[in-house]
């Protein structure tokens, strides 16, 4: 059955499938799911792109963590994002993966990056990507210390053309 | 003991901000114990809000492995139903409706927002459980916009957001603009 519909993107090439206009924050000292997109139909084979905003706030010298879900699959452990100074900072998170099928899971990487100069953190998927459609994309985040708050803020899905 | 309630706080304060209210009111301790980490998978205390429960989400909303963390936390989910325009045997136009079965079975039956819509929910992780004046008051708080008892201590004009998140216009753009006739 041929499908006409409309397409973000230059000829239909990248598609916006879903995201979050609005921020979510935390205290959490340990790993929360903060800010998500859910009821996604994002193929198995479909390349993939996540963009998110990210901030922290003063409160204490301590640094903030982000990390990336795919349905319930944590694809690594929560990173470092930013400094570990006691100061209000932006910055942001980048991921992509691959087509996700057998022998080819763990094809995706992360990087993230603030505004106070800090290297920007790069790092692999350590963990197998669904290799079912993924529904659900989250953004888990932590706290250096509860007197800092994290926020999370325009995630973005953009998936991209197999044809 | 896990708080979950409906929406994020009315009155703009956003997770630092609502600890920094708890704090300033004396309604209870946070756990912020870094080992700490409530999840839907252990065996943790919670108690989800009336007004959660009026909008169809129970504890079984949240999905494997769903992280609550510890301390304060406001969340925010968005669900996107679109519908296809397709073309049909006959050569007529039909609306195809994506399945979102598996996202309606997370509600109770009959409450799934029937459109792409946004889910709040603040939820707060306590040493302990609270007594009624304190979770009255945390509620009011956070659901019915209840303002703090002295506001000016959660304005930071240096830094706007430390305790409030801040407000956004929507704008829609020109696909949305309805043509003059």
């Amino acid at each position: 059955m041929p499908f006409y519909g409309p397409s973000a993107g230059g000829g239909g090439a990248i598609t916006r499938e879903g995201g979050n206009t609005t921020e979510g924050t935390t205290t959490s000292t340990s790993e929360v799911d903060l800010l998500a997109a859910t009821s996604l139909t994002l193929a198995a084979l479909a390349p993939l792109n996540f963009i998110c905003g990210l901030r922290k706030t003063t409160g204490a010298a301590a640094l903030a963590r982000i990390a990336l879900r795919l349905n319930t699959t944590d694809l690594q452990d929560a990173e470092g994002w930013c400094g570990s100074g006691n100061a209000a900072i932006a910055g942001f998170y980048q991921g992509w993966c691959g087509a996700r099928l057998t022998n080819y899971t763990t094809g995706g990487w992360n990087i993230a990056g603030a505004s106070d100069q800090t290297p920007a953190e790069e790092a692999s998927f350590t963990a197998a990507t669904p290799t079912v459609e993924i529904t659900d994309v989250v953004m888990r985040a932590q706290t250096g210390s509860a007197s800092i708050t994290m926020g999370a803020d325009e995630l973005h899905v953009y998936s991209m053309a197999v044809s | 003991m896990l708080y979950i309630f409906a929406g994020f706080p009315k009155n703009g304060l956003n997770a630092g901000g609502l600890r920094f209210l708890i704090e300033a009111e004396a309604l209870g301790l946070l756990e912020e114990d870094p080992d700490v980490a409530y999840s839907n998978e252990g065996e943790h205390r919670y108690h989800m809000s009336a007004l959660c429960l009026r909008d169809g989400i129970t504890w079984d909303w949240f999905t494997e492995h769903w992280g609550f963390g510890n301390g304060v936390t406001v969340h925010k989910t968005t669900a996107e139903y679109r519908k296809h325009i397709v073309i049909l045997e006959d050569n007529s136009l039909g609306v195809v409706a994506e399945d979102r079965s598996k996202y309606e079975a997370r509600w109770l039956p009959g409450t799934c927002p029937q459109e792409s819509h946004v889910v709040h929910l603040t939820w707060c992780v306590f040493q302990h459980e609270l007594p009624a004046f304190a979770y009255e008051r945390l509620r009011a708080v956070i659901e019915d916009g209840a303002p703090p008892l002295d506001a000016a201590l959660y304005e930071n004009e240096s830094e706007p957001g430390k305790f409030q998140s801040a407000t956004r216009a929507l704008t829609f753009g020109r696909e949305h603009a309805i043509p003059s006739l």
